[in-house]
């Protein structure tokens, strides 16, 4: 069995060192037993969804989001299919508001893919949060980081219920297996559950009652344990 | 009213200087009092404000020896605060009380992103860029926010004297009216023949959008770049390292300056001194001479043994990964077989968040001939983590919190011994070694 992996816009979206989550997803897919092909996709490459088992996006500055946009909207109906067929996808910051209606900038605004409702609008203040988080997947927090000068107004389908030191709000999408969230960076390899989770899912679509191996994430497990202890939320 | 603001302001200055408190304090008093302080104060004939994501301070500190030896009467500000309380400081300084400069020059390093508040209070008349990349995005954002910074403080008749071989810091130099500058470095042994960092900014012709193309690249997207479908291309170099030495360089086939130093990153600042210490009319053998080697605060290159096992400290005001870039591409030069320690007590001095994405822009993976890899300091695991997808086998990824204590895996290791080390990791370590070596 081959898995493919699809970062999408490698070259454009990848202002929080998102790399480290295709290649973490590669090596624990591989010590599976499962050969694993990545592909490094960007403007001006075909993409075939269908080809896909994960397809992988990260966070990038206005100017590189607006190529992307334009590269992506000739393929919504292969997207839909893809997200409808249950096939697993994740969004790192800002990507995933290119899955709204529109995204307003201060100077433009761009009409995106649509396949969801919410439309996303760029703020004057940044918006600078350590992340710690409840979500449908599972007891355990998921941590991280955001750094975002956007937001969005999507309703439903919250992937994240995200508590800080003043409020608690609710964050991202998560609908059939596509994850969108503002959380950047790393988050598979800070969040070793949402791996695993991430892992079992993508081999599920490939075969029914696949039968996981036990997964050997001690550094990864012990970097969970020690944030968890740095932080007093 | 004028003189009572610069009067009183000079006084406190003295008091806290005094009891050390002179960097900042002293320009925030003084705008309390009157705002517009500055105006009210000559400007010297020569106004260079060094900025750019990195390099300032060693930048602006070559700049200063070179004029100071030159017999230039000239301020720096390198040891103090390089946002505007601090510039308003280092002015009520070195003016009377009548707000006369005594001054025949002024090198400010300026942080990049108070550049528009800074310039448009003094008014530089250069401006050295020393690069755009991304760095400490909690404090910054990306490095888009602070290109657009810079572009709006640049005036239109300052002299930009800037690096060629860096795109983003070009494009925004193609933008600007005055004169500009270049500098850059033609290829050398440490070059590689295209992109290959994990850590890329603008790859992107800013015209056209079609993918740059380079005949070589020094570090992450620096070096010789050009569109192939539009005229963007990097700018002819005034000033160019055209010969690499040992412990020393060359500048536009001419000019030697010897240096300890030996990481590329570095060889731009001393480029960028040059070049605008050449331009500003200082005899070039008069420049090299005072540039050999230079000593720096800040940056210390050490070297002592452990057990007959050479250790080399490489240690910077890293904060991003282009430094720790530069640190990993020297000891990737190195073919010995080595033990790598890797670490810092903390992420930064200025902000509490805990962002460690960065660690993943920093290229482990071009790492060869690796006994054991040691990931030292609070974040240790955070480390390993990130080093055990760079093909390093897990059982030789060491891990120890506390860094006084590395000192006792070191005996379970081969090789020559080199440590990256940051934010408060360095005097413990060494003490740590000591108490072995002993």
């Amino acid at each position: 069995m081959t898995v493919t992996i699809a970062h999408l816009y490698y070259d454009l979206l990848n202002l929080y060192g998102e790399v480290g989550n295709v290649r973490i997803l590669k090596k624990v897919l591989e010590e599976q037993g499962i050969q694993v092909r990545v592909e490094f996709l960007t403007i001006g490459d075909p993409l075939e969804f269908k080809n896909y088992d994960f397809v992988y996006m990260g966070m990038g500055i206005e100017e590189n989001l607006i190529l992307v946009n334009e590269h992506l909207k000739p393929y919504k109906k292969d997207i839909e299919k893809y997200i409808e067929s249950g096939k697993c996808m994740l969004c790192s910051g800002n990507s995933y508001e290119l899955f709204g209606k529109f995204i307003r900038f201060p100077k433009q605004k761009i009409e995106t893919l649509g396949i969801f409702s919410f439309t996303s609008k760029q703020l004057e203040q940044r918006k600078v949060l350590e992340v710690s988080a409840k979500s449908k997947y599972f007891d355990k927090k998921i941590i991280g980081f955001m750094n975002t000068r956007s937001f969005n107004n999507n309703k439903k389908n919250f992937f994240l219920t995200i508590q800080s030191e003043s409020s608690s709000f609710k964050e991202g999408i998560l609908y059939h297996n596509f994850i969108g969230t503002y959380t950047i960076g790393p988050l598979l390899i800070r969040n070793p559950d949402l791996l695993k989770k991430i892992v079992s899912m993508i081999l599920a679509k490939k075969r029914k009652n696949y039968k996981l191996k036990e997964f050997h994430l001690n550094f990864l497990e012990q970097a969970y344990q020690d944030c968890l202890k740095r932080r007093t939320i | 009213m004028k003189y009572i603001a610069i009067f009183i302001s000079k006084i406190c200055l003295f008091i806290l200087e005094k009891i050390g408190r002179g960097t900042s304090l002293p320009g925030q008093i003084a705008r309390k009092i009157d705002p517009n302080i500055l105006k009210k104060i000559d400007r010297p004939k020569t106004m260079i404000a060094v900025t750019g994501s990195s390099g300032k301070t060693s930048t602006a500190y070559m700049i200063y020896q070179v004029l100071k030896e030159n017999g230039y009467r000239v301020a720096n500000n390198s040891k103090g605060s390089n946002l505007l309380d601090g510039v308003i400081s280092l002015f009520l300084k070195h003016c009377t009380f009548l707000g006369k400069n005594k001054l025949d020059a002024m090198v400010l390093e300026v942080d990049e992103r108070y550049t528009k508040q800074v310039f448009d209070q003094v008014h530089p008349t250069h401006v050295v860029l020393s690069n755009i990349t991304r760095d400490q995005p909690p404090r910054h954002g990306d490095y888009k926010t602070v290109y657009h910074v810079i572009e709006s403080a640049v005036e239109k008749d300052a002299i930009l004297i800037v690096n060629a071989d860096d795109p983003i810091a070009t494009t925004l130099s193609f933008g600007h009216l005055g004169e500009n500058i270049y500098y850059g470095m033609t290829k050398n042994k440490e070059s590689y023949n295209g992109l290959v960092s994990n850590c890329l900014d603008m790859v992107y012709c800013p015209k056209c959008n079609r993918k740059l193309d380079y005949d070589y690249v020094q570090f992450s997207n620096v070096g010789a770049y050009h569109c192939s479908n539009c005229d963007f291309e990097r700018p002819k170099r005034h000033y160019e390292i055209t010969e690499f030495g040992k412990n020393k360089i060359q500048i536009n086939h001419k000019f030697s300056i010897q240096t300890n130093y030996q990481m590329l990153y570095f060889f731009y600042n001393i480029l960028a001194a040059f070049s605008c210490c050449s331009y500003l009319g200082i005899e070039e053998k008069k420049i090299t001479k005072c540039l050999n080697n230079i000593e720096l605060l800040n940056q210390r290159f050490e070297e002592f043994y452990f057990k007959k096992r050479k250790v080399q400290i490489l240690t910077g005001k890293n904060e991003n990964a282009i430094s720790y870039n530069q640190a990993m591409n020297y000891i990737q030069n190195k073919e010995e077989m080595k033990t790598i320690i890797f670490g810092f007590e903390y992420i930064s001095k200025r902000y509490p968040y805990q962002d460690i994405s960065w660690l993943y822009d920093i290229d482990f993976e071009f790492l060869t001939n690796v006994d054991k890899f040691i990931c030292i300091g609070p974040f240790a695991a955070d480390i390993a983590s990130r080093i055990s997808i760079t093909g390093i086998g897990e059982e030789n990824i060491l891990m120890e919190r506390e860094i006084g204590q590395v000192a006792k895996l070191l005996p379970k290791t081969k090789g020559n011994i080199y440590a990256v080390l940051n934010m408060g990791t360095e005097q413990k370590f060494i003490e740590g070694i000591n108490q072995l070596n002993r």
